[in-house]
């Protein structure tokens, strides 16, 4: 690799000398202010681009020639010497000329200033020309453009309110815009806001109708001679004006114009710079035929569109659209979509522990239901058991009653009628006689003791002490002596208390023979002033009382009956402990519909 | 409190079974005068207050009032009528009770025609008679 450079260097030392030390000497003539928009991006733009095509060896000068402020011609005479004193001995490899101004003092100045410099120029009329070894850019103000961002932005838009100022540039551009805007004039109503005081403008501009665009091209000075820089008055003008403000340069964007179809200062810039390149890196500035650019971009400024209210749908499609905010959603969407997130899981939580609630509401209902029906099935069983214990106590009472007033007096006057006939009987029939006699009064006791068993007719006739006398002799008499002891026991009882304790003695008196074999049974009843105690004590074997309920030990129907009379009732037992079985019954309670016929 | 009057004894036959109360009055005559028949205790009270018997014989088992009832009702009304209850009841506790309620006859019905007579006229004679309750 070293040796092919150096091979090249002996074979072409001029054009070595040239790539090691040689600068390139540029200079840059602006129309424009120093302070100038154009000027400040060509200064930004031009020496980046120069440098970057050649390297370190660039020498770079730049004037600018304010003929906006200064029109006197002999302001143009001076700048003249100024250069000429000023550049005197220097060669320049490139002059570029940026805009007519410029280009007209260069071409005019070819004689004596820069006779053997190649040219680059930009040139906004189509007249201009540089003569001599030159090449350039043919850029034409369009004003139109920005028509047809108007009537697409704002299809309503009647009025387009024209703003130029009183120099000569302005005037010039003015002419410009108005030559532009003929074709237009059908479509809209032009008011050319021309070279009036800063002031009155301002005053104008705020008072503009309704369906009115305010139309910036440019002032640099206004009809009191006041001197602004182009933006500033942008400035003043966006701030007064009531309506959008447009323009034709891109310049005004961030100043207050809404928009429009606006030459790009930036690309005209680094178009021209391209051209100085290739004429730096050895193209013959006339073999490059000038020609026409085209630079201008749609661009609207999103903030302006808000301002306005202006629908962005209404924005021509491969517009710019500068300075959009970010919207809530493009700053936040994660937070946003977390946010949501949480919330629709929470929702799905609450909306299950809802659906869980009401499921909960529904079970505890049915529950309640089943819970009510069950007690009602229960209540209807008691109230049936307690009809069934009622109606089988009617039914004994009613046989009890058969047996003795019908079947028992029968049988009475059976007896006594073979008692009347024993004596007038032949001796040989006295016999069967006084069999069919005996018989006939044992059938009397038969029917006597049957009806006892069945509703001994004494709880009515006598009461319940004796009933429950008769029911201690026939426990003695089964081998299990009973002892029965009473106190105060009022007289007489209601019916239905006394069948009632009567049934339960002989149901405790049972279970004390059949199942706890008990040797011994002592039964006690007390009057107390309210009611009745009744105790029922055995020394049997005693059993478990929870497992006793319905296997047959009438402790069912005990508290049945008991309960049917307003009683409560207690047993105690343990294994090998005995029996104790605790009854007590309110006078008062008796009801009277539960009346028991005998 | 009770005298010996002449003339046949005046007897008050309650039974609520009519053969019952036709056997009765056929072991009385002749020797007795049955005044009257009631088959309740109710026509009992009321025969008693119109017919002023000498002796009631008084069923105890009967609807409604019981012979026991109908006996102390007597007695707390001042009646002079003796009682001779006629029962099928041959137990010791009914007699007691029969005694208790005032009584003064006590007669099995099966032992009808043996016993009725003697025990009206003992009654009549203020005196005790009860059949066997074997």
């Amino acid at each position: 690799m070293l040796v092919l450079v150096f091979v090249l260097c002996e074979l072409a030392p001029a054009s070595f000398a040239w790539a090691a030390g040689e600068h390139k000497r540029i200079l840059v003539l602006y129309s424009t202010r120093r302070d100038a928009e154009f000027s400040i991006v060509g200064e930004d733009v031009l020496p980046k681009i120069l440098d970057a095509g050649l390297g370190r060896d660039l020498d770079y000068y730049s004037e600018f020639i304010d003929v906006t402020r200064f029109p006197d011609p002999s302001y143009r005479v001076a700048f003249d010497d100024f250069i000429r004193l000023k550049y005197q001995g220097i060669a320049f490899d490139l002059v570029i000329a940026m805009g007519d101004v410029a280009a007209a003092f260069v071409d005019t100045g070819r004689v004596t200033l820069f006779q053997e410099a190649p040219v680059v120029f930009l040139a906004n009329n189509r007249d201009t020309r540089v003569a001599g070894n030159s090449s350039g850019f043919m850029l034409e103000r369009d004003f139109t453009g920005t028509l047809r961002v108007i009537e697409q932005l704002q299809p309503d838009v009647k009025n387009v309110f024209v703003v130029t100022g009183a120099a000569p540039a302005d005037r010039a551009f003015e002419r410009m815009a108005r030559e532009q805007f003929k074709p237009f004039e059908s479509r809209f109503a032009f008011t050319y806001l021309a070279a009036l005081r800063a002031s009155a403008l301002e005053e104008r501009l705020a008072t503009l109708p309704e369906h009115s665009v305010v139309y910036y091209v440019l002032v640099t000075e206004d009809a009191a001679g006041d001197k602004f820089h182009p933006l500033e008055f942008v400035d003043r003008v966006t701030a007064a004006a009531n309506r959008p403000t447009y323009s034709w340069v891109d310049s005004g964007v961030d100043h207050g114009i809404l928009g429009g179809d606006l030459y790009v200062q930036k690309a005209a810039i680094e178009s021209v710079g391209r051209l100085a390149l290739r004429v730096l890196h050895g193209e013959r500035a006339d073999s490059i035929p000038t020609s026409a650019i085209d630079l201008n971009v749609v661009q609207v400024d999103w903030r302006q569109l808000q301002r306005w209210g202006i629908d962005e749908a209404r924005v021509p499609a491969g517009a710019l659209v500068m300075f959009r905010e970010p919207s809530l959603w493009d700053r936040y969407n994660v937070y946003i979509l977390g946010a949501v997130g949480i919330l629709l899981i929470q929702s799905g939580l609450i909306a299950a522990l809802l659906v869980h609630r009401v499921r909960r509401y529904r079970a505890e209902r049915e529950l309640r239901t089943s819970q009510e029906a069950l007690q009602a099935s229960y209540e209807r069983l008691r109230d049936v058991s307690g009809r069934l214990l009622h109606a089988q106590e009617n039914e004994r009472a009613r046989i009890a009653r058969e047996l003795h007033d019908d079947i028992s007096q029968q049988i009475s006057l059976l007896v006594i009628d073979l008692g009347m006939m024993r004596g007038d009987v032949a001796p040989q029939t006295q016999r069967l006689t006084n069999e069919a006699l005996s018989r006939a009064e044992g059938i009397v006791r038969s029917v006597h003791d049957l009806s006892h068993r069945l509703h001994p007719p004494k709880l009515r006739l006598i009461g319940l002490v004796a009933a429950l006398r008769d029911l201690q002799h026939e426990m003695s008499q089964l081998g299990v002596p009973v002892t029965f002891t009473h106190e105060s026991v009022p007289m007489p009882l209601p019916l239905e208390l006394t069948l009632c304790l009567f049934r339960v003695v002989q149901e405790a008196l049972q279970n004390a023979h059949k199942y706890s074999r008990a040797r011994h049974v002592s039964v006690h009843l007390r009057g107390e002033s309210e009611g009745l105690t009744l105790t029922v004590a055995d020394d049997g074997v005693g059993f478990d009382v929870d497992q006793a309920w319905g296997k047959g030990l009438g402790l069912v129907s005990m508290g049945e009956r008991l309960e049917a009379v307003g009683g409560t009732f207690k047993i105690s037992s343990e294994p090998d402990q005995g029996t104790k079985v605790h009854v007590y019954v309110p006078l008062s309670a008796v009801r009277a519909t539960d009346t028991v016929s005998v | 409190m009770t005298t010996t009057l002449p003339g046949p004894v005046r007897v008050l036959l309650v039974d609520d079974n009519d053969s019952m109360i036709a056997r009765a009055a056929a072991a009385l005559t002749p020797a007795c005068v049955v005044v009257g028949t009631a088959h309740s205790g109710a026509e009992a009270l009321d025969a008693v207050g119109t017919l002023r018997p000498d002796v009631v014989v008084l069923d105890i088992s009967m609807p409604g009032m019981t012979g026991l009832e109908v006996a102390s009702t007597l007695r707390h009304q001042g009646s002079t009528a003796a009682v001779v209850f006629l029962t099928v009841h041959a137990d010791e506790d009914f007699l007691h009770a029969a005694q208790e309620a005032g009584g003064t006859g006590y007669v099995v019905k099966r032992r009808l025609a043996s016993d009725l007579m003697v025990a009206v006229q003992e009654a009549r004679a203020g005196r005790s008679f009860v059949s066997s309750l074997s």
